[in-house]
């Protein structure tokens, strides 16, 4: 997706446990203050794939401390399903406020399309704050817009 | 026999119908006549309730035995007064929750009064909580409290995985969360290594992030575990403070209740477990957020109804000790129960729904019941005295206690019974139960056995009379001239059946006065005239008489053949009772008899066709064994007789029909008529001794009811029992008749007396050679006796010759 016009546009950037009801409070003050362009990018990272393609990698559960392979099927079923999961949640809070919204997944490893995706310019990036962990965010911060990172707890 | 036979037996017309006078008793209105003795002539009787009731041993409850309508609920009511006004009230008794085990509520004794108090202490003491604990937990002080604990929750939580996660990044490790768990995968530059990647690392570094992982994933696992012991710490903690803050707004809400209530031991405890249970669910009570299912949360009130006290026996203090009497002793009512609310499809209780029956409401006081009542309620009798022999009252359902249902319910705590139990009934109930019933004579010592007549005596016909005045004052009733209380006294020797006795059935002498009085207010008097109780009686008599006169009209219409005229050889009137409980009246009925020769042998009709009953069979058996003893003793008796009431339909029993049999059967054999004009009534023995018949007033009215409407000609007459001569009370018609001469009663003794009446002919005595005078009866009955006797003979030695 590729911005089409210089109107103001509002980027949502979600990982698969991102905060999405602060992250969209965040958003709903900027749009309230002026009106904009609303999106939102899913920056799908290949980490659980990279990681189950290693023959030794196990996972750990949460719940009892038990170990599992971790395979490249499950890392892709988890994936997918937090893509999923995601475009529901933002969906339903984007019809509830009546507005209109692109939702793109695009790999973190793409530079390029994330580029064109975010644009420039007085375009706003909301994000949560543990992207700062993650590789994309060095990038992120070269890009000539403003970074808005939310605080708070993820939802696993 | 010259003259007329019968005049030797008349019974003098005074005898037929005792007049009261109450000579001594000087008055002319009852108003002016003292209160009266209640309960005249029941000396026995409250003699042995006073015993019973002043026993406080087991098994000295009371029988009060008598029929219906003998004030026997009255009587005893009073004397339990009375013995109640000296016993102090007793305990109260709540059921509250039992916090150990709520399906068996526990129950807590109270002096009189106090059990009211507790009630309302804990209903206010609710209303306190209701406010002061959710204000407690929204204070600044908890809220800060509680934040810190939670940020120190927090912060133990992530410093598990920080130090973990720091402890992998200096080994080249990163962990990765999944939806799940976690995954620990080798990093370069902050990225993920691919299989690829992995592959291009030397040997040995390959082996070292291999082997840190395996040591990393162990710490890993091992703070999983972890966790949920630092959550169980939090709790720990939050429910640490939650106690302190409801300690703080509780204590200081029972503090006063504790002392008040210091003294009783049970009480004292009930408070403090009551405390300890706020405490530990404290955090249940504050206001409960808004739920998209309202309908299943448990709110505020529900919680708090845990601490409520149901108070299932209330006394009130400085009252006497109970008496109750249960006019429908169902088990529910006598035993108590659990109530069910329907919630959500199901059925649901608890300690606040047990209810107390009869037992407890009259625990340490007296309980009234009615035996019949008891007996005829599904598993009431058995449950009565499962509490007596317990001495305790437990609440449950019939189905659990005999097993029928299985489902979940409350058992609550038992409570102990002092309870005198006063059971009223008939006398054929009380035998029954005596003798079928062992644990009935265990439980029910006394019998207080109340008289259903009082003897005539002049000062008892005097207090007789004062109880009749007490009686109308006590039902505002108008007063009762003399000459009315006269009569009343003369209707209550007639209801007694004995002119010697007075009836002390109490609700139908209740009713003689009420109807008297009725008939007086109807001619607008203020005084009940004699004239106003003759007519009660005449109406009384007029509302139930319909049967009565359809038989009369029956005879009049000779659709039932009663002749009262001419004479009939084997044709005797009887006279028969028809008993229809509030009513009764007799009427004639005609006895024939056949006789023929024969084996001895008199056949009763009734009972070859199963209408007589087993008494009118033995008077038959009797009546056949005195006419072998007196004509033929010395040889067989050769006679075959048969005897029958005619157009009897319905069943006869009784044995008042004998002597009118052997008379139709000596007539027969005799060949001497019987008069049609005169009816017989009398049992008889074996040595032809007449003895007392039962309704002979009846009887005898019943025949001059029908001499009556065929024409009274002084010729008609009744022979009944000499014995039953003190019986007499018959209607003032029956009385002014015979004074007049229309109409006769006969008084005898033995057979040959009443035969000599019912025939006009001389009956006859032997002489000293053992005959009887000929041409009287005997004689002739003896003489076709021999005649049968040789006939057989004769034909029994031609049956040989043949």
């Amino acid at each position: 997706m590729k911005m089409t016009d210089d109107r103001l546009r509002v980027v949502i950037a979600v990982t698969e446990f991102s905060p999405l009801s602060a992250l969209w409070r965040a958003a709903m003050n900027l749009l309230n203050e002026s009106p904009a362009e609303l999106v939102a990018l899913f920056v799908d990272d290949d980490r659980w794939r990279r990681a189950a393609s290693l023959p030794f990698t196990r996972e750990i559960s949460r719940f009892g401390g038990s170990a599992a392979d971790f395979t490249v099927q499950r890392a892709e079923q988890i994936n997918k399903e937090a893509i999923t999961r995601t475009r529901q949640r933002i969906k339903q809070l984007a019809s509830k406020a009546d507005l209109a919204l692109a939702f793109e997944v695009l790999p973190e490893s793409d530079q390029q399309r994330v580029n064109e995706f975010v644009g420039g310019g007085q375009n706003i990036l909301i994000a949560p704050s543990s992207i700062t962990k993650r590789p994309i965010y060095t990038h992120l911060t070269r890009l000539d817009c403003r970074i808005l990172l939310v605080e708070a707890a993820e939802e696993k | 026999m010259s003259g007329d036979p019968g005049s030797a037996f008349n019974v003098p017309s005074a005898d037929l119908r005792k007049a009261c006078d109450l000579l001594a008793l000087e008055f002319e209105r009852s108003d002016q006549l003292p209160a009266g003795e209640p309960y005249l002539g029941q000396q026995r009787a409250i003699d042995a309730i006073q015993f019973g009731i002043g026993m406080e041993c087991d098994g000295y409850n009371v029988f009060v035995l008598g029929p219906s309508g003998s004030h026997r609920h009255g009587l005893a009511m009073d004397l339990a007064r009375e013995r109640a006004a000296e016993k102090a009230s007793p305990s109260d008794w709540c059921y509250v929750n039992n916090f150990a085990d709520s399906e068996r509520p526990r129950a807590l004794s109270f002096p009189a009064g106090q059990g009211t108090e507790y009630r309302d202490d804990m209903q206010d003491l609710i209303e306190e909580m209701r406010l002061a604990i959710p204000a407690a937990f929204e204070g600044d002080d908890y809220r800060s409290q509680l934040k810190a604990l939670e940020e120190t929750a927090q912060k133990e939580a992530e410093e598990q995985w920080k130090s973990l996660e720091k402890q992998a990044a200096t080994e080249g490790i990163t962990v990765l969360q999944t939806p799940t768990g976690y995954v620990l995968a080798p990093v370069s530059d902050g990225e993920v290594l691919g299989d690829e990647e992995f592959a291009k690392l030397p040997d040995a570094k390959r082996k070292k992030i291999q082997a840190a992982i395996r040591s990393l994933s162990k710490e890993l696992q091992a703070r999983i575990e972890q966790m949920p012991k630092l959550r169980k710490r939090h709790r720990e903690r939050l429910k640490a403070l939650n106690q302190e803050v409801s300690t703080h707004a509780v204590a200081v809400l029972l503090a006063e209740l504790k002392s008040k209530y210091g003294d009783l031991p049970d009480v004292a405890a009930h408070l403090d477990e009551v405390q300890q249970n706020i405490i530990e669910n404290a955090r249940d009570f504050q206001q409960p957020k808004s739920s998209p299912l309202p309908f299943l949360s448990r709110d505020a009130s529900q919680l708090f109804g845990q601490y409520e006290v149901n108070l299932v026996v209330s006394n009130e203090r400085g009252a006497t000790a109970p008496i109750v009497y249960e006019p429908n002793p169902g088990y529910q009512n006598i035993i108590g129960k659990v109530e069910h609310r329907a919630e959500m499809g199901a059925l649901v209780t608890d300690f606040r729904m047990v209810r107390s029956g009869a037992l407890l409401q009259a625990n340490g006081g007296y309980l009234i019941l009615d035996i019949h009542r008891v007996l005829s309620r599904p598993f009431v009798w058995d449950a009565l005295k499962q509490a007596l022999f317990a001495k305790r009252v437990r609440i449950e359902s019939p189905g659990e206690t005999y097993g029928f249902v299985s489902t979940t319910t409350l058992r609550p705590e038992p409570i102990p019974l002092d309870v005198k139990i006063v059971l009223i009934g008939e006398r054929w109930l009380y035998y029954l139960l005596s003798i079928h019933d062992r644990e009935f004579t265990e439980l029910f010592n006394v019998a207080a056995d109340l008289d259903d007549d009082l003897k005539r005596t002049d000062e008892n016909v005097e207090n007789y009379a004062l109880l009749i005045s007490s009686r109308a004052r006590d039902r505002e009733l108008l007063s009762f001239s003399k000459t009315a209380i006269q009569r009343v006294i003369e209707q209550r020797a007639r209801h007694a059946q004995d002119s010697e006795r007075l009836s002390m059935h109490m609700r139908s002498l209740d009713d003689l006065l009420m109807q008297a009085d009725y008939w007086a207010r109807q001619r607008n008097s203020d005084l009940v005239e004699v004239s106003d109780v003759v007519e009660a009686i005449r109406q009384r008599d007029h509302r139930l008489n319909r049967m009565q006169s359809k038989v009369v009209d029956a005879i009049e219409r000779d659709t039932l053949l009663i002749d009262t005229s001419g004479a009939c050889v084997g044709q005797v009137n009887g006279l028969s009772v028809v008993d229809l409980g509030e009513f009764r009246f007799g009427h004639p009925v005609r006895i024939t008899a056949t006789t023929r020769i024969g084996t001895g042998d008199v056949v009763d009709i009734e009972r070859e066709v199963k209408l007589g009953g087993a008494i009118h069979s033995k008077g038959m058996m009797i009546m056949s064994a005195a006419l072998s003893s007196r004509y033929a003793a010395d040889k067989p008796l050769s006679m075959q007789g048969s005897v029958v009431f005619e157009q009897s339909y319905g069943g006869v029993e009784g044995d008042s029909a004998s002597v009118a049999e052997l008379c139709a059967l000596m007539s027969s054999l005799s060949g001497v008529p019987v008069k049609q004009n005169l009816a017989v009534t009398g049992s008889i023995n074996q040595h032809g001794r007449i003895q007392v018949v039962g309704g002979i007033n009846e009887k005898i009215e019943g025949f001059f009811n029908v001499c009556k409407t065929r024409g009274l000609d002084g010729s008609h007459g009744v022979v009944i029992p000499r014995d039953n001569v003190k019986h007499l009370m018959l209607r003032e018609e029956v009385h002014e008749a015979v004074q007049k001469d229309l109409f006769r009663v006969f008084a005898v003794q033995n057979i040959d007396e009443a035969v000599t009446i019912m025939t006009g002919t001389e009956a006859g005595q032997r002489d000293e050679d053992g005959s009887f005078p000929r041409e009287s009866v005997n004689a002739k009955v003896e003489a076709q006796l021999i005649r049968y006797a040789m006939l057989r003979k004769q034909h029994a030695k031609t049956d040989e010759d043949d």
